[in-house]
């Protein structure tokens, strides 16, 4: 599948399916296991911006649809992807959007430390947006921490064999 | 126009971020019941703060008219339940009426201190009406013009003042020393009398001028000299003749009765 815009649908549809048939339905120490943000992580670098945020508007609708979470899920997958460069530019060090297209181009060739500290960020930061929405309250903000540590390992564990697994070639 | 559309355009991905967030917080906030009560809560509070902030301000700056109408309506209830209950009987006690009226100018550092107010013949004031506040007894008006009057006031080493000890209904006379304007003292109370520091000080209600049982001071210092049955007795008031403010001037309805039926006995 060469063309991208291909590669993005099938992604949109696998994603969002096997995250509400499956992850959705089993719980690991009480938390779900967000591997969605997946899409996010893959997502092609020098895509339109604007375009990007709308297919991820519409990949959050989606998924929150599913999991009788209106609006959270997209708020938080917005913010990931508002972040996501500075992220790999923290994470791989120097880059130029423009010049390359596949996220899988950086992660080849960078060590694990990288790769994890990459993952690491991104789904805390995104957990921590989405438990904080989702808790709301300032006063809890133990509870919100414990859960967005638990929820992001579990999901970076996760993320990270899949990513292996099918992600390989195509990121 | 075009700066407009130029504008779009070079923003145009972080207004469609903008507009796709604000969707998605809209959507949070009207769909999920618990973020929406919330929030509801959050902005509630902050937007009844203002208001209170709001009122608070609006009321400081009401607080004289609101000033007035207290100082009317207290007048009002004097007027109208000024009675007491002796002895199984009524006594009807409305012998007494009163004006409110402000303090122009009063002073405190001689030792005949004189007081100004803002009501005069006009309003029905006359020479020998009492002033006074609900903390004690102010003066005895002296002039009238006819919006304006002045009396002296009891920080004035001329007069002196019936009082009577509230305890034990020994009577006794207030007078100026001229030294402190928060200190009075008090003679003719008889060695008799079991007073105390502390014991409250009224008026006395025997002359024509005063009604009976204004508070006036406290007693804070009193001795016994050698040779003598009167105490000394020194009286710390209750009102702040430094910070006068709102008087009433007190007037006997029945003044003439009670002088000609005095002067009959002279």
């Amino acid at each position: 599948m060469n063309n991208i815009n291909q590669l993005l649908f099938f992604r949109f549809i696998m994603l969002s399916l096997s995250q509400v048939m499956i992850f959705n339905n089993f719980l690991i120490f009480e938390n779900t296991v967000n591997i969605y943000l997946i899409f996010v992580l893959v997502f092609p670098l020098n895509f339109n911006k604007s375009l990007a945020y709308i297919i991820t508007f519409i990949f959050g609708f989606v998924i929150d649809f599913f999991s009788n979470s209106f609006g959270i899920i997209t708020f938080s997958l917005l913010i990931s992807i508002l972040i996501k460069p500075s992220v790999i530019k923290f994470a791989f060090g120097h880059f130029d959007v423009n010049k390359v297209r596949k996220t899988s181009e950086y992660i080849s060739g960078t060590s694990l430390y990288q790769q994890l500290s990459y993952l690491f960020l991104m789904f805390f930061t995104h957990q921590l947006i989405l438990n904080t929405v989702e808790i709301f309250s300032l006063q809890n903000f133990d509870m919100i921490l414990n859960k967005t540590l638990i929820s992001s390992i579990i999901s970076i564990i996760f993320s990270y064999f899949l990513l292996l697994i099918f992600f390989r070639k195509n990121a | 126009m075009r700066n407009f559309v130029d504008f779009i355009i070079k923003n145009i991905n972080s207004i469609i971020f903008l507009i796709l967030i604000s969707i998605s917080i809209t959507q949070i906030f009207s769909r999920n019941y618990f973020q929406a009560s919330k929030f509801n809560l959050f902005s509630s509070s902050i937007v009844n703060s203002i208001n209170e902030i709001q009122t608070e301000m609006f009321e400081y700056f009401d607080l004289i008219k609101l000033n007035q109408k207290l100082v009317i309506e207290n007048s009002f209830l004097k007027n109208n339940y000024d009675y007491y209950y002796e002895n199984d009987s009524i006594i009807f006690n409305k012998n007494y009426s009163y004006t409110p009226s402000k303090v122009i100018s009063n002073s405190i550092k001689f030792s005949k201190n004189f007081i100004t107010i803002n009501k005069g013949r006009y309003h029905n004031i006359e020479i020998e009406d009492g002033i006074i506040t609900n903390q004690g007894v102010i003066g005895i008006i002296n002039n009238v013009s006819d919006r304006f009057a002045t009396g002296i006031s009891i920080l004035n080493s001329q007069i002196k003042i019936n009082v009577v000890l509230k305890k034990s209904e020994h009577f006794g006379s207030l007078y100026w020393n001229g030294k402190n304007h928060q200190i009075m003292e008090l003679e003719d109370i008889p060695k008799s009398a079991n007073i105390a520091i502390g014991d409250t000080i009224i008026s006395g209600g025997m002359s024509s001028i005063f009604p009976r049982n204004i508070p006036i001071g406290v007693i804070c210092n009193f001795k016994l000299p050698e040779s003598t049955n009167y105490y000394e007795v020194s009286v710390k008031l209750f009102e702040d003749f430094g910070s006068l403010r709102n008087v009433y001037v007190v007037k006997n309805d029945f003044k003439e009765e009670f002088n000609d039926l005095k002067k009959m006995n002279e």
